[in-house]
């Protein structure tokens, strides 16, 4: 089929809306029509060039969710016509990480752009158009069958976008890598999407107090009522004495969300002795991070990293599926704005600036 | 000052004693309010030994701190605490793996030193709890069951989203019930034998709540035994789901024994735990009333002057309370 997409042709440059041809799925392959796509920092590391190995043209994308139009020969889990949420981290399935239920650390990743057979699904004027991970930002995608994940048919499919990734990478942080127990102490630096996830699980584990910190102010009201019991601003130069007074002296959970200089140094200085600061942010290709390890040392505080928040798709979207419906995971006011699949551009500008929680580009 | 006395097994009074004074590292606590525990019942009637009478019982107070001792810092005159009753030597084996409701000579305020069915109580430093500005002063007197009630979930260790079945709809398991439902365990079902208690249990709790017979279907990855009653124990064991966990919260008869079956242990991989008292488990309890204060205080039903103790004792034996807390400051002169 062709259809008419935004893609990517180089860094820096603006998407153009270009005719794609999006293969027939094959052997153990779904071709998914897209309901929505969430925009999400990953993708700024290809279009602000961050990731030098990123090739191009491609198609930009890593957390969707729509309806299967068509599956490949041997397929068992899906039928067209499910209702999906996508996963970036579909995983080999059969390697020791992915045997362990931890997709996102599989140890046998497709070439970067490309399925698992080296070729891609979508082409342009005859040449190749890659994939950025699940590719969620065309209309239409083809994918692996483990990529894919049925839900209840009463979630909202523009909501259960955000569960393919910022939902499933705040909530599990949380749940699954710090394992948060009743009444410790959390701080969430950088309140985007994933941030904002967090901190909902951190309500629903009955942590307290769930400390937001955000460079943005405008978004602490909104914050509050996305479970956080107190904010405070990063730039304040007393954040960090801040953080700890109110969590008496210091936090036993802080989850770094953010590739900002100053989180994580924040981050690991704001712990109580045996705290444990959780890394979920992506880093740009050569960064570094700071911090003192004598303060470590002495209060054996811990590092640990946190990647897809520890999910295994297909056991924890259905969860968050249920806990959407159940009323207590409040997607909805995670969304700062729905964008039309041209405005694409415009959508990872606000993501840049900060003062988005997390946008939607809507199919029709 | 009035205390309650326990002389003899069954035979409480309510006399004048001498007024505690501060241990150098201690302060002494106007008791605000201090609840009945069914472990009090098992004291009062002598069940845990005659050797500790005569005894001032009581184990879940908070208060107003009124006097120092020379060598207690950090505290002052006029601060509202909540106190662990908890009494660990510090210097024993298991004290010094960290492990201190296993220490060797273990003891509790109120239990085996004096306690808080009393106008006043002392109370070491190490213990105590402070109440800070804008505490929610309505649900505290629960913080000695709350944190009971988070070392039993630490050693079950639910996850998320994952039924749960409570055998035992008193206060212990209505506080548990709340306790998963704030970590997002669930859904939760208590099972008791008595229709009143599970009515009120649904409502307080939000739980599913059944009787013995209908718990015989159920099947959970995490249940909890919080009764003390052997039968209860056995029900709550079958009750287990494969690879899965029975916390032994409730606290039975010493001679007691119940029937385990060897092969679903093996067959299907259960784990069995105990859970005894506090184990550095206050501090978060705290934080949690904090939170959710408006969840637990409408477990406090009943509240008993100190001369009306009598009443208060037979209120708790008749199963018809949740909580019932003696407010000696209520009836005191001032």
């Amino acid at each position: 089929m062709r259809v008419n997409t935004a893609v990517l042709f180089g860094a820096r440059e603006p998407h153009r809306m270009v005719d794609v041809d999006v293969d027939e799925p094959r052997a153990g392959e779904v071709r998914v029509r897209m309901a929505a796509s969430g925009v999400c920092h990953s993708c700024l590391y290809a279009i602000d060039g961050e990731h030098a190995a990123i090739p191009m043209p491609i198609i930009l994308g890593d957390e969707g969710a729509g309806v299967v139009e068509s599956v490949g020969p041997g397929v068992t889990t899906v039928a067209a016509g499910d209702h999906v949420v996508v996963s970036w981290a579909p995983g080999c399935g059969a390697c020791r990480t992915c045997r362990q239920g931890l997709p996102a650390l599989c140890q046998r990743q497709p070439p970067l752009g490309r399925m698992a057979d080296g070729e891609t699904r979508f082409h342009h004027a005859g040449a190749e158009v890659f994939h950025y991970g699940p590719a969620t930002n065309a209309p239409f995608t083809v994918l692996t069958e483990r990529a894919v994940v049925p839900v209840n048919k009463d979630m909202p499919l523009d909501l259960a976008a955000l569960i393919g990734c910022a939902a499933a990478t705040g909530v599990g942080a949380v749940r699954n890598t710090a394992r948060m127990g009743m009444g410790e102490s959390m701080a969430v630096v950088g309140c985007g999407g994933v941030g904002i996830s967090a901190l909902h699980a951190g309500a629903l584990a009955g942590a307290y107090p769930v400390v937001a910190v955000d460079v943005e102010p405008t978004k602490f009201d909104a914050l509050i009522r996305m479970g956080a019991t107190h904010c405070v601003d990063a730039r304040e130069p007393d954040a960090r004495d801040r953080i700890r007074d109110l969590t008496g002296g210091g936090v036993d959970h802080a989850f770094v969300t953010t590739s900002a200089a100053a989180a994580f140094p924040l981050a690991v200085g704001v712990l109580a002795p045996r705290g444990t600061c959780v890394l979920i942010a992506g880093y740009p290709d050569g960064a570094t991070v700071t911090f003192d390890p004598g303060h470590l040392l002495n209060g054996e505080r811990r590092i640990i990293a946190s990647k897809y928040g520890s999910s295994n798709p297909p056991v924890d979207f259905p969860d968050l599926v249920d806990l959407y419906l159940a009323g207590r995971l409040d997607l909805a006011a995670m969304v700062s704005k729905r964008w039309r699949p041209e405005q694409m551009d415009a959508a990872y500008d606000a993501l840049r600036s900060g003062t988005a929680t997390r946008g939607l580009i809507v199919f029709d | 000052m009035r205390a309650a006395l326990v002389t003899a097994p069954g035979r409480v009074t309510v006399e004048t004693v001498a007024d505690p004074s501060p241990a150098a590292d201690g302060v002494v606590v106007q008791v605000r309010s201090c609840g009945i525990c069914g472990t009090d019942l098992h004291l009062v009637d002598g069940e845990l030994g005659t050797d500790r009478f005569p005894l001032v019982p009581g184990h879940e107070p908070w208060g107003e701190i009124v006097a120092v001792g020379r060598g207690a810092a950090g505290f002052a005159v006029g601060d509202l605490v909540a106190v662990d009753p908890s009494l660990h030597c510090g210097a024993c084996d298991p004290c010094r793996r960290g492990r201190g409701n296993m220490c060797q000579r273990w003891g509790a305020i109120g239990a085996t030193q004096p306690g808080a069915w009393a106008e006043f109580t002392a109370v070491p430093v190490a213990n105590l709890h402070r109440l800070g500005d804008g505490f929610p002063l309505d649900a505290v007197p629960l913080a000695e069951p709350v944190a009971c009630a988070v070392r039993g979930l630490r050693r079950l260790g639910p996850r998320p989203d994952e039924p749960a079945v409570i055998f035992g709809a008193g206060t212990m398991g209505l506080v548990l019930a709340i306790l998963l439902d704030i970590q997002g365990v669930g859904p939760v079902t208590l099972v008791d034998t008595n229709p009143a208690r599970r009515e009120l249990a649904g409502r307080l709790t939000g739980a599913a709540v059944c009787g013995s017979a209908e718990a015989a279907d159920l099947r959970a990855p995490w249940v909890i035994e919080a009764t003390g009653n052997p039968a209860a124990f056995e029900a709550a064991l079958a009750c287990v789901d494969r690879a899965g966990t029975l916390l032994v919260f409730g606290v039975a008869n010493p001679l007691t024994t119940a029937a385990i079956p060897p092969y679903r242990v093996y067959a299907d991989e259960l784990t069995i735990v105990g859970s005894m008292a506090i184990l550095h488990s206050f501090p978060p309890a705290i934080a949690t009333i904090r939170r959710h204060a408006d969840r637990f205080a409408p477990l406090l039903t009943d509240a008993f002057g100190l001369e009306d103790i009598g009443p208060a004792l037979s209120l708790v034996r008749s199963g018809r309370t949740i909580k019932t807390v003696i407010t000696p400051a209520a009836g005191a002169p001032s």
